[in-house]
């Protein structure tokens, strides 16, 4: 077959050294925001070096918003292909009063940054919890709702307290602030870490963890559906924030999203966002004003 | 790059590293076994098996790995079979590993040529000698190179065992990325874990089929 | 309603041909690609020259070393925010397959071009054929024999290997089985989903590679 070689194994260390180099070159280019001038307007040197600003999205003519294409009620794909959803509600409103077309990209939980630092969308409308390590990546718009983290568990093997969990598995989702939160305060917790929500919502249906941890939104609304299972505590660690990201220093972005939320948005938009997509699921089991942010602000 | 990190994060990748290790060593097994066995089984025609056989390598073959760990993962706790993630993965690598040592293994068995079989019965050799001391060699010679070939192609297939909650070296450079945005320290240390791994096993398959090339004239 | 129906009417399917159009979209593009560049890959990593050849096969090296899990990601990821390279996921998708298959159906062609006894280039040129003619009417229809049958396969190993592409958000056939499980497990009523639907979906693999490994072998049995 092939001949004897002298040396078989430089070639083996020719891609090993150009691999590496590149990874170590790339740390000096990490430094400074991308560059995108492949992708930025014409002539135009705005401000912000992020491609997607508001007046390009304007000549382009589609707003690309990443959303959840598998957590129901915030963000799904319904069987006529059509995204829907709380978020998409207030993804659609967006794009009628920026008049553009809005083009959804399904991402999951830990693709959320990295769609906005590789500037595959223009915004993200994922049920993005405000973190400050989230903080440091991309730029956050004022609230449009609220959360807390809460722990799901079947019935017949409640958990009710935290500390119930030492020795047992917890599921969490790659990517979402939850996996983050029991990472950092309860690292001796085992963790079985799925791709995404609907792969560790099926976990938890093969019995394959003791509890999962997300959003109390999320999980009450997989509970109603889903008898046998309930939420056992809610409220661990503090309550967070989900907000719009766009690509740090988007500026004319981020404050026309803003305006849209504090201004000109109608009033009470996200209580009808709810009702519209979120009433259904809950029923009776939640407020929708102890859920909702209005006009950015919390009381 | 936070070089700090780095040492941090060592011994989380020298413990995905052992997963790995360890998934490919038993999957590599598990497979080189059930691979033996289709091969003997297609090899020597024994009928209705071998058509069971057959049908097995053809799925095996033509369905990608993630669909066979999903399937094995999600799908059978509903008829009751309900494993692990790290018995999925090995099953799955198995299954996916064994189809193509297989065929390798076979392609081995039938490059001997008839006369060996021959002139062994006419030296006097028994069954079990003649496989043993005339056949087998060549057989596994012939087939080396297609077996280490499956054995880098299995320990690289390891690498999306993330989708059933198995903390391999993907999976943890996605966690970390995921959690702490530390990608370039991250991705360092995957390359380099992945280059541990394939450099040493891929070096030391090469010298095995250099000397098994040797011993056959 | 059965599960089976369920997937079948309502919407479920026609997503789900969405998601094979994208599979087959991006593993026939690569596979094209790749064929295409692999000839000329094969010569070089046949080539006399030392250093062309040991270029060529430590390139060969790295993208048979490397899983394509990492590379997608790196390169749509990555090499995104941090080198500005910015580009669809299915573009991501087919470069990083083709640089893959290029490499791998280059040795392919080495191989089919290195096990053409020397004599028929050496009776070629006795016969006064100039090089461009040698290659033309006695090498390369011998190597198309030898290598159609190893491109055939390397179609099939694309579209197994374009699952993988679900990491990057690409909409092919296991994103879109994954999201119709997910509706599914919305609510009770079809609990048995994930059986059926990994089902289904190893099904749509199968219809999809198999014929063309069938196809494959009898080429290299008629053909060999």
């Amino acid at each position: 077959m092939s001949k004897v070689k002298a040396h078989p194994n430089i070639q083996l260390l020719i891609p090993v050294v150009a691999l590496l180099s590149l990874l170590l070159s790339s740390c000096s280019l990490g430094e400074t925001p991308a560059e995108t001038s492949q992708s930025a307007a014409s002539g135009s040197e705005i401000a912000s070096s992020a491609a997607g600003s508001l007046d390009e999205i304007r000549e382009k003519g589609t707003l690309t918003i990443g959303v959840f294409r598998d957590l129901a009620p915030f963000g799904s794909v319904g069987s006529d292909g059509e995204y829907q959803g709380y978020d998409v509600y207030f993804g659609d409103q967006l794009g009628e009063d920026l008049g553009v077309k809005v083009d959804y990209v399904g991402l999951d939980a830990q693709g959320r940054v990295p769609a906005l630092t590789g500037d595959k969308v223009d915004l993200v409308l994922a049920n993005f919890a405000i973190t400050e390590e989230r903080a440091q990546q991309v730029d956050f718009s004022l609230p449009y709702m609220k959360a807390s983290q809460a722990l799901i568990s079947p019935e017949d093997a409640l958990i009710t307290d935290v500390s119930q969990l030492e020795g047992k598995t917890l599921i969490v989702t790659r990517g979402t602030s939850q996996q983050t939160w029991f990472t950092k305060n309860y690292p001796q917790i085992e963790q079985a870490v799925y791709q995404t929500q609907s792969d560790a919502y099926a976990a938890l249906k093969d019995g394959r963890g003791d509890a999962l941890a997300q959003s109390n939104l999320d999980e009450l609304a997989w509970a109603r559906q889903n008898p046998g299972f309930r939420v056992g505590i809610e409220g661990i660690g503090e309550p967070t924030l989900v907000a719009a990201a766009v690509k740090k220093g988007n500026t004319t972005l981020l404050d026309w999203v803003n305006e849209e939320i504090t201004t000109n948005l109608p009033d009470n938009f996200f209580h009808d966002a709810y009702a519209a997509t979120l009433e259904d699921v809950y029923g009776e089991d939640a407020n929708p004003d102890e859920i909702v942010v209005e006009r950015g602000t919390i009381d | 790059m936070n070089w700090d990190l780095l040492a941090t994060y060592t011994p989380m990748y020298a413990d995905a590293l052992w997963v790995v290790v360890q998934l490919g060593f038993w999957g590599v097994f598990g497979s080189l076994i059930l691979g033996a066995l289709v091969a003997l089984v297609r090899h020597w025609k024994v009928p209705v098996v071998d058509r069971i056989a057959g049908g097995y390598i053809e799925v095996a073959r033509n369905t990608p790995s993630m669909v066979q760990l999903y399937f094995l993962y999600f799908g059978l706790p509903l008829i009751g079979v309900k494993a692990s993630g790290f018995a999925c993965a090995i099953a799955g690598l198995t299954f996916l590993g064994g189809a193509y040592m297989a065929e390798a293994i076979r392609s081995g068995l039938e490059a001997v040529r008839e006369g060996q079989y021959r002139a062994a019965a006419s030296l006097g050799l028994s069954q079990t000698q003649t496989m043993r001391l005339v056949v087998l060699p060549q057989a596994l010679a012939v087939a080396l190179p297609a077996i280490t070939a499956n054995v880098i192609f299995l320990i690289k297939e390891t690498s999306i065992v993330s989708i059933i909650a198995v903390v391999d070296l993907m999976a943890l450079t996605q966690n970390l990325i995921g959690m702490f945005y530390t990608s370039n320290e991250a991705y360092l240390m995957l390359v380099i874990s992945y280059l541990v791994l394939l450099l040493p096993v891929s070096i030391g398959l090469r010298a095995l089929e250099r000397r098994f090339r040797r011993g056959i004239a | 309603m059965g599960s089976l129906e369920w997937l079948l009417n309502w919407g479920n399917g026609e997503q789900l041909l969405k998601g094979i159009g994208y599979t087959l979209l991006i593993a026939l593009i690569s596979s094209a690609l790749s064929i295409v560049l692999g000839i000329g890959f094969g010569f070089v990593l046949a080539s006399k020259n030392r250093w062309l050849r040991g270029f060529g096969r430590g390139y060969l090296e790295f993208v048979r070393i490397a899983p394509i899990v990492v590379l997608l990601y790196l390169l749509y990821y990555f090499a995104s925010a941090e080198l500005g390279w910015n580009i669809t996921n299915v573009t991501t998708a087919i470069v990083i397959f083709t640089l893959w298959g290029a490499g791998e159906f280059g040795d392919i062609v080495r191989g089919a071009l290195s096990s053409i006894p020397a004599h028929q280039y050496e009776s070629g040129r006795t016969l006064g054929l100039s090089n461009a003619q040698l290659y033309r009417l006695v090498i390369i229809p011998q190597s198309v024999r030898r290598i159609t049958p190893a491109a055939i396969n390397l179609i099939t190993r694309m579209i197994k290997t374009t699952s993988l592409c679900s990491f990057i958000s690409v909409a092919e056939t296991m994103t879109i089985g994954r999201q119709i499980i997910s509706v599914a497990n919305q609510s009770f009523h079809h609990p048995e989903a994930p059986l059926v639907v990994y089902s289904v979906v190893m099904v749509a693999y199968f219809l999809m590679c198999w014929p063309l490994a069938k196809a494959a072998r009898k080429l290299e049995s008629s053909w060999g």
